[in-house]
């Protein structure tokens, strides 16, 4: 065999077997549920192969009365218009909290940054669920904050904190805080201390200095980190399942949903590409301008 | 002083040649991002012989050294290792070794498990591998340090490991790649000596890569000056300083004064609007030809002015410790630096504004080709 | 009163003593860790109503352990964890090995891509996508498809620090290898893996806790015989919050973070440089 020969063969046993099993369970199902998303509902839970209709799409935004016509139906908009919002909302206060945070981090000796970042990383790694979980325990009627609140005398009965935006909103910032601070964090520690200082020397006020100088050598972790929180934001599954009660929907739960309670495949499946391609599009353009970062802080 | 050996700049004959490089050529990329890093390079290295390339960043040195130990391979032209082409082989079936720059230990080894590696490859009998690391252990002085970590010793220790892991299969050369250059000064300059004594002991062939003047001038038997992925001068460190034969050697090495002159016919030189140079080179420009004169600074001797002298005049004076520097400035906005050697205590008696008189012997004078090059 | 013991003289041009960053850092790591540490507080509760503090008991871990199902769930996790972290790992690394070379061959960027792919899009697509997938094939759900899932969105996990650590090895040394008469296949034994076994075990170790952890996945493409312990957890803390979910909830935040922890130390860069002083 030729030597391009033998290269090209060498390529393929070493890195086909990974590439295999992610096309064969990753795209190849992606590809069959976009497909799905123009097929024909089986109320048992299933498809109806041979029939081809638009009628998963009609769904987000109209409701089929009885005698068949169309009613406009914001129910399905609202739901996807509330995981943007919160998802957003994630994403700036993690923003808020996480700049001063990475700015600390990135002004420390280098022991003390090794031991941030391991402390930053940590929950990461725990379980998702779990933590939160730990939410329910803490906004409950008769959670933590609620019985210590009451036993301060601040308030004479339990505030409703749980199963509602808020607490979705506090869960999603808790699970995806972190990605805000590493990637600024990284950014950050790049910068030379000393241009804060010629700052300074050059007449620059404190807020000057972080407007001119600070932000906008931060500002590719900033994006960076926008993208990390908003996007798993976005497809959120657990913290408004458990946090979010019934009433609190977002678009994973709906897509679940489908696939549950509703049996409803190709809505489902239509919900899951809108979703794909929501998320597809904003890292494509994060992407395009971008290039590397993304990889690079995970 | 020895102003002609020509038969180092000749091929010497094939028996005394280690390594043998013929027309090489080195493209990296193609099409408009093509960079021809090496340019019909020949060279015959003899054996036990101490040669180095000497060049700036990017002349092509670090290139040849690799297509010598076979980690490119070339776009054309060929090496030859004792006369056997060496260019269908890969590295590892080539008895060369290499000192990398920043020597590339194997960072998950010991000291003396680095040193064995090329033997244990070889298929050396054991025994023979314990006795030779031992020699070398011995011969770079790390006995005391042998089951240490590679990233528990210091950089000037990693060096030595890094030779002597080379010298152990005793390849037939050594290809040392900078090896010096992570080194502070005064290690180095250790470095400088125990290298050419090693060299000396073994009787390898050394063929070393440097963009350090000093350096070469110290350790080599012969150096090549390469410039622009071509080697354009190859001698003795004494010819290379006191007959450079380009106007890039000539200023890459030391400080040197570049005249433009006109050829007077004979040996005789006119620098226009100043007077009449004499200079003993072969290289004779044709009669009214123009040509560039090449003075080394501390040739230049300056007297009050007389006859049998130039004139200039003193623009600023530089005191240096060892020497001082004197600007000169002749007619026709011409500017020539002289160095003067500080050996007495007397006070020199020349000051800014003066009138001095100058004067080359003409044996320190090279006369250089009028190529802006 | 000096709260913060890294403000030592303050003057404005030196950022490291701003106010309010030490301040954001210390909420942030408490938002961080006080409900962990809540958690595992009350999982040490006698008191059966979770929230208010009676006393110090080691029952809930006992129930929890006497508990057959949440013992099975245990069991079910490890087998899944320990199969897809294996697999996962295996087919990274030989991935790895060639993708983590520096030479270009079209479709590269397209290949790395593919490979960071199930951490880019949210878990819940991909998940419902298989869901129909596996069920337009026929398969029955199980062990087996909730281990084919994992093994999935494991690979970019282990795949990721091991091409990091190929690519952050010198070129050079393998030169050196090949210098030295070690050919490709010797080189690659002696040389190469030893160096990167470390990046190997810490992305093992990364894929496993990523996959024990995983409860979208599971739910999806589970069936019955299935159940995982966060799947457990997930249909208690429905019905209502318990103290046995305290203990085992405790029990699976200590083992992640002893396990990343393991994790850290194994990929730590102990070949690391102390620089050509």
């Amino acid at each position: 065999m030729s030597r391009a020969g033998k290269t090209i063969l060498f390529r393929a046993l070493l890195i086909g077997p990974a590439l295999m099993a992610i096309t064969v369970f990753m795209i190849v199902p992606l590809a069959l549920m976009a497909y799905i998303s123009f097929r024909g509902r089986d109320y048992s839970g299933g498809v109806l192969w041979d029939q081809f209709t638009p009628e998963a799409y009609v769904r987000l935004f109209f409701e089929r009365e009885l005698d068949g016509t169309l009613a406009l139906n914001f129910n399905y908009m609202a739901i996807i218009l509330r995981s943007v919002w919160l998802s957003f909302l994630t994403m700036a206060i993690s923003l808020a909290v996480g700049l001063p945070v990475a700015m600390f981090m990135a002004t420390r000796n280098a022991r003390w940054k090794a031991v941030l970042v391991f402390m930053v990383t940590l929950p990461f790694w725990t379980n998702l669920l779990v933590r939160n979980y730990a939410w329910i325990l803490l906004l409950r009627d008769h959670g933590t904050i609620n019985s210590v609140l009451l036993w301060l005398g601040v308030i004479s009965e339990p505030l409703p904190l749980l199963h509602n935006s808020f607490a979705v909103a506090v869960g999603l910032t808790y699970s995806f805080l972190p990605f805000m601070v590493l990637p600024i964090y990284a950014s950050l520690e790049k910068i030379d201390l000393r241009l804060v200082e010629a700052s300074f020397d050059l007449y620059a006020t404190r807020w000057q200095t972080i407007r001119r100088i600070i932000l906008p050598l931060a500002f590719p972790g900033i994006v960076a980190g926008c993208v990390l929180v908003f996007v798993p934001a976005l497809g959120a599954y657990i913290t408004p399942e458990l946090l979010g009660g019934g009433k609190t929907l977002m678009i994973g739960n709906l897509i679940g949903f489908q696939f549950g309670g509703a049996r409803n495949w190709p809505f489902g499946a239509a919900l899951g590409l809108f979703l794909l391609l929501l998320v597809l599009i904003s890292l494509g353009l994060y992407a395009r301008r971008y290039r590397g970062e993304l990889e690079g802080s995970q | 002083m020895n102003t002609s050996t020509p038969s180092s700049t000749l091929s010497p004959a094939q028996d005394q040649c280690a390594v043998s490089v013929r027309s090489l050529s080195k493209v990296f990329g193609s099409g408009a991002h093509a960079f021809r890093a090496l340019d019909d390079v020949s060279v015959d290295i003899r054996k036990n012989e101490f040669f180095t390339l000497l060049g700036p960043s990017g002349c092509g040195k670090t290139t040849l050294l690799r297509l010598i130990a076979g980690f490119e391979q070339p776009t054309s032209g060929a090496v030859l290792l004792d006369g056997e082409d060496l260019s269908a082989k890969p590295p590892y079936q080539r008895p060369v070794n290499t000192v990398f720059q920043n020597y590339a230990l194997f960072p998950h080894m010991t000291v003396s498990q680095n040193i064995s590696f090329g033997l244990e490859m070889l298929g050396r009998p054991s025994d023979e591998i314990k006795r030779v690391t031992e020699d070398m252990l011995r011969l770079v002085r790390l006995e005391s340090m042998a089951d240490r970590r590679i990233t528990q010793i210091s950089g000037g220790q990693q060096q030595r490991v890094a030779l002597a892991r080379a010298l152990a299969p005793h390849p037939k050369v050594l290809l040392l790649d900078e090896p010096l250059s992570a080194l502070d000064l005064q290690l180095r300059k250790d470095m400088q000596l125990e290298l050419k004594r090693l060299q000396t002991d073994t009787g390898i062939t050394f063929v070393f890569v440097t963009h350090d003047q000093d350096e070469a001038l110290t350790m080599s038997d012969r150096i090549a000056v390469m410039n622009g992925g071509e080697i354009l001068q190859i001698g003795t460190p004494r010819e290379i300083y006191d007959k450079p034969q380009h106007r890039f050697v000539a200023g890459f090495i030391g400080e040197i004064n570049l005249v433009p002159v006109q050829a007077m016919g004979g040996q005789d030189y006119a620098i226009s609007g100043v007077g009449t140079l004499r200079a003993d080179d072969a290289s004779a420009a044709a009669k009214g030809g123009r040509a560039v004169l090449a003075i080394r600074p501390e040739r230049i001797a300056l007297s009050a002015p007389s006859a049998g002298t130039l004139p200039g005049v003193v623009t600023n004076v530089v005191y240096h410790g060892t020497d001082t520097i004197f600007h000169l400035k002749l007619a026709d906005g011409l500017e020539l630096r002289a160095r003067s050697q500080n050996n007495t205590a007397k006070i020199q008696s020349f000051a800014k504004g003066d009138h001095v008189g100058w004067s080359v012997d003409a044996a320190s004078v090279s006369v250089l080709a009028d190529d802006p090059s | 009163m000096r709260l913060n013991p890294f403000r030592a003289r303050p003057f404005p041009g030196d950022v490291r003593h701003w106010p309010g960053l030490f301040t954001a850092t210390a909420v942030f790591f408490a938002y961080v860790y006080l409900p962990i540490l809540i958690l595992i507080a009350l999982s040490f509760n006698e008191n059966r109503t979770v929230t208010v503090w009676t006393g110090f008991s080691l029952d809930w871990y006992r129930v929890a352990f006497a508990n057959r199902d949440i013992v099975g769930a245990a069991t079910n996790s490890l087998i899944i964890a320990s199969v897809a972290s294996v697999s996962a790992t295996t087919l990274a690394t030989l991935a790895a090995l060639r993708m983590a070379s520096n030479d270009r061959f079209l479709g590269k960027a397209g290949i790395n891509a593919v490979f960071a792919l199930p951490i880019t899009v949210p878990e819940i697509v991909p998940a419902v996508a298989t869901l129909m997938f596996f069920a337009s094939l026929g398969f029955t759900f199980g062990l087996g498809t909730v281990i084919i899932g994992h093994i999935v969105f494991c690979i970019p996990f282990a795949y990721l620090p091991i091409r990091a650590r190929l690519e952050g090895m010198d070129p050079k040394i393998g030169e050196a290898a090949a210098d030295l008469y070690a050919n490709p296949v010797r080189a690659f034994w002696r040389v190469t893996l030893p160096q990167l076994v470390p990046g190997i075990l810490s992305g093992l170790v990364l894929a496993f806790i990523i996959s024990l952890d995983d409860f979208v996945t599971t739910f999806f493409l589970g069936g019955a015989g299935s159940t995982t312990l966060p799947i457990y957890i997930f249909g208690l803390v429905r019905t209502g919050v318990t103290p046995e979910v305290n203990a085992i909830s405790s029990l699976m935040l200590l083992l992640s973070l002893s396990l990343v922890s393991l994790s850290l130390f194994l990929g730590r860069d102990q070949n690391r440089k102390t620089g050509p002083d």
